[in-house]
């Protein structure tokens, strides 16, 4: 009897152990298709439906919010696909929210995407239409897809062009890829830095300089900036001007005087070209140191002279007296 | 030459009738009062509780398996998140349901044609109506609804040990959380891939039961009759749980279930 009621029991275990497994899953499915949560009818009317089916799901924002649960054809352009949307998401969904048909990845099943609308928009209630957007079909992705490869093709023809010519010799890759170009281009940055310092001092000082000069100072400031000093220089190229117009009379005049002294028979004419009058004035002249050193001599006799030398004595006294007043 | 292409065929559609008669005998029988409780519980026990872990380590196994086998070809398109969702779809679906049922119908139904057909050829049956006791409810009716409940719940215990698999078996080409494998099995299963599910796994279960006791009942000449009612409960309980996992996929193709 004990060994048949722990069969009995065991038996009961399992069905109760499984039973609990099949409702949770139950609810877990009945969970994710909101088959035990308040929904609210919203609609949405599409042109094209590409396939969707009652029962794929409804994502706002990319979240599961319900599923699609009728689809009918209302015209020969239009088609209505209403959606169970779960109560609380719904309030999310507004007049000015935007349905589309995608793809659940690259091959999975169809979905319907609501984009969220702006702050304009009221929340639809039961029974609400979403605008739609024109579906987004595969064949035309392919097709943009197929024309972006074939312009990748050429573009990546062309950069290997590119690759090619500057990975050859004597080109800017070979000059990439000497190692020397690094230490003299490091050097000549190092130059031009210097050079930029210089500059930069340069500058500093040319600004010095042009401030003197607007300030006048210099005689290129006075030059610039001296208004009197245009004024003077026209005086002076005046004064110039009439200068030169005499010398030029002058030069005609000393011109005219050399004529006459080389055409003429006067006595500089004599002085210059008698080369024998020059022998004859040095001997006139050593004549003439002699008789002054025979005068010397006289006056000299003369002072001792003893009718002169009273006279020669008074003159010492004056010339002394009249030298003294002068010290004083 | 007419009798060995005729009677093949004279002789399946003969047995084809018979079953047919004797199924229809347990539902005129089966459900009439007096009810056998003790003995319906008692083949519960026998065939549900005893046979869980065999069902358990074969679907742990096919769980595993199938995700180990799915893992390269999904790996090909990248799309190894898949795996979940597309094992456990598999397993739920059909996997589970028909692997536990050849289990169940080489275990249970070979049994329970061994079983009915030894007390048929030692004539206890004929003991049994003698004494005044209806042994096609209490041998039949019991046994065929015992089955036909099991069944589903031995599936239903299978899908879960096999998902447990298919989980084991995720983690061990990559790293997949608990919560987030059964979040994606949760999100792809629907009704429509569970009720059909467990619906066609009462039917599996009925396949057993009422061939296994079909074929015990009707045992003739002695042990090897037994022997063989044996082998042929297993043979053709196999053969038409197929053909009923095939309708039901029709059937539920043509309830959009699929």
């Amino acid at each position: 009897m004990e060994a048949t009621t722990g069969k009995h029991i065991k038996t009961g275990v399992f069905v109760i152990v499984t039973l609990l497994f099949f409702i949770v899953g139950l609810y877990n499915i009945g969970g994710k298709r909101r088959v035990f949560e308040s929904t609210v009818k919203l609609s949405a009317i599409f042109k094209n439906v590409n396939g969707l089916l009652a029962g794929n799901n409804v994502r706002f924002g990319g979240i599961d919010i319900g599923t699609v649960s009728r689809i009918e054809i209302i015209s020969d352009t239009a088609i209505r696909a209403e959606f169970s949307i779960d109560h609380k998401s719904a309030n999310y969904i507004t007049s000015t929210s935007i349905a589309s048909i995608g793809t659940d990845g690259l091959m999975g099943n169809k979905i319907v995407n609501i984009a969220p609308g702006n702050r304009e928009g009221t929340s639809l209630k039961e029974g609400g239409v979403i605008k739609t957007l024109p579906l987004v079909e595969l064949d035309n992705a392919m097709r943009t897809v197929n024309k972006t490869n074939d312009n990748l093709e050429v573009i990546s023809e062309d950069a290997r062009i590119v690759m090619n010519r500057i990975s050859s010799k004597n080109s800017l890759w070979s000059v990439l890829m000497d190692t020397s170009v690094a230490g003299n281009v490091k050097q000549a940055l190092t130059s031009i830095s210097l050079t930029a310092n210089n500059t930069v001092v340069l500058t500093k000082n040319l600004n010095k300089i042009v401030g003197g000069i607007n300030n006048g100072e210099g005689s290129i400031g006075l030059l610039l900036r001296d208004t009197s000093f245009s004024g003077n220089l026209q005086h002076a190229a005046i004064d110039i001007r009439t200068t030169g117009k005499q010398l030029a009379h002058i030069s005609g005049d000393l011109s005219e005087m050399s004529d006459k002294l080389v055409r003429g028979n006067g006595s500089i004419k004599t002085l210059i070209e008698d080369t024998n009058l020059v022998h004859k004035v040095d001997q006139a002249i050593i004549e003439f140191n002699s008789g002054a050193a025979n005068f010397d001599t006289s006056m000299v006799a003369l002072k001792h002279n003893f009718l002169l030398r009273g006279y020669f004595r008074r003159q010492e006294k004056e010339n002394k007296s009249s030298s003294d007043k002068s010290n004083k | 030459m007419e009798n060995v292409f005729t009677r093949p065929i004279r002789n399946f559609l003969n047995e084809a009738g018979e079953i047919s008669m004797f199924s229809w005998r347990f539902l005129k029988e089966g459900f009439k009062p007096p009810y056998e409780y003790g003995e319906l519980l008692r083949q519960s026990f026998e065939i549900g509780y005893r046979s869980i872990p065999l069902v358990a380590f074969t679907a742990f196994i096919m769980g595993l398996v199938i995700t180990i086998q799915s893992h390269p070809a999904l790996e090909v398109f990248g799309a190894e998140s898949w795996l979940p969702s597309i094992v456990s779809e598999s397993l739920v679906r059909e996997i589970t349901p028909v692997i536990t049922a050849l289990i169940c119908a080489g275990k249970v139904g070979s049994s329970i044609g061994a079983e009915i057909g030894s007390m048929k050829v030692t004539e206890q049956i004929d003991a049994m109506e003698v004494s005044g006791t209806n042994p096609f409810k209490f041998l039949v009716a019991t046994r065929v609804l015992s089955t036909t409940l099991m069944l589903p719940l031995l599936v239903i215990f299978g899908d879960v040990v096999a998902l447990y698999g298919g989980y084991l078996g995720v983690n061990m080409k990559g790293v997949t959380s608990m919560h987030l494998f059964w979040t994606q099995v949760f999100n792809k299963l629907t009704f429509g891939d569970v009720f059909p599910s467990v619906i066609k796994s009462v039917f599996f279960g009925f396949v057993i039961g009422i061939i296994g006791s079909y074929k015990g009942y009707t045992t003739t000449n002695g042990t090897e009759g037994v022997g063989r009612s044996a082998n042929a409960a297993v043979v053709i309980s196999s053969f038409v749980i197929f053909i009923v996992d095939l309708l039901a996929a029709q059937i539920a193709d043509l309830l959009h279930l699929t």
